[in-house]
């Protein structure tokens, strides 16, 4: 057999999608709009970098800390304390967020 | 495929990439059936085949603002499409499927002679021996003449080497003409 009966043969072996194919699949491209999954406020990486941070910061502290860096006129406490605050308000304004996010997924009028 | 072909891809797709449904749209017209076939060429079954394409297609729109325009828009639609193919063969390996017939019980019912076969006919006797290949067989077959891909672009979609691209083109010839000389035997020549 020669190379363009092969070619004519398989070209016949080729399948047609069935009636209104394009339409479904518009469809189901518009029914479903992209999720994006959603972020995960405490997996174990999170916690491994939090865990990690705290290390390298106090590390970084201890180091720098007799050359008066991190010492203000209020002492080296407010320092550590403004990053917690600073870290935990992040976490609220994340969950708070993702809690808007949710809201208006699940509510009726668009 | 041409260079010309190949720039109508880009322009749709790159009218995809904005938003625009109809360009989209026009994608799939153009690659629906090439789509499902190089489906069924992994899956030999062609409603399972056609669930494939409308994932695939599915896919494509999710990701389609990742297209890099380094390769062709098809080499790029049938590596997603050999893949969510190879996918669904692994999960139908591991479940009991009812629902989804093997192609070739679908086609078991045709048993006349190529010589008195209609057009239609003889379609279904090439389903049939192409469904008896190799997958790897009728994938590289499939991708060479009805796609019109090259062997560098074979590699890219199969991850195949160029040589092993080679070696199953040759050997899939060969399987699919004895596949016909056993379905047909000296009719084999009215079909060609």
């Amino acid at each position: 057999m020669k190379d363009s009966e092969y070619r004519n043969l398989i070209k016949q072996s080729e399948l047609a999608t069935s009636t209104g194919f394009t339409d479904r699949v518009m469809s189901e491209i518009e029914a479903k709009p992209v999720l994006k999954p959603s972020p995960v406020l405490w997996s174990k990486k999170k916690i491994f970098i939090a865990f990690a941070s705290v290390a390298v910061l106090s590390g970084v502290y201890l180091q720098f800390y007799w050359f008066g860096a991190f010492v203000s006129n209020y002492g080296a406490i407010p320092f550590f304390w403004s990053l917690f605050l600073l870290l935990g308000l992040n976490h609220v304004l994340t969950m708070r967020a993702c809690q808007n996010k949710l809201n208006a997924k699940s509510s009726p009028v668009k | 495929m041409d260079s010309r072909s190949q720039d109508e891809d880009y322009e749709l797709v790159s009218q995809a990439v904005n938003g625009s449904t109809a360009s989209f749209r026009a994608l799939i017209e153009r690659y629906k059936d090439k789509v499902k076939t190089l489906a069924a060429s992994v899956v030999k079954n062609e409603n399972l085949a056609e669930d494939i394409a409308q994932e695939v297609f599915i896919k494509v729109f999710r990701n389609i603002s990742r297209f890099q325009f380094r390769s062709k828009f098809s080499t790029w639609l049938y590596r997603i499409t050999v893949n969510t193919a190879l996918t669904a063969l692994k999960k139908q390996k591991n479940t009991v499927h009812l629902g989804y017939p093997p192609l070739e019980d679908e086609m078991s019912s045709i048993d006349t002679a190529a010589a008195n076969a209609t057009h239609a006919d003889q379609k279904i006797f090439i389903h049939k021996a192409m469904n008896k290949l190799k997958t790897d067989e009728a994938l590289v077959l499939r991708l060479f003449y009805l796609c019109e891909m090259k062997i560098s672009e074979i590699e890219a979609i199969t991850k195949f080497s160029q040589s092993k691209v080679r070696v199953t083109l040759h050997r899939g010839r060969k399987n699919l003409k004895t596949q016909l000389y056993n379905l047909l035997g000296p009719d084999l020549g009215n079909l060609l």
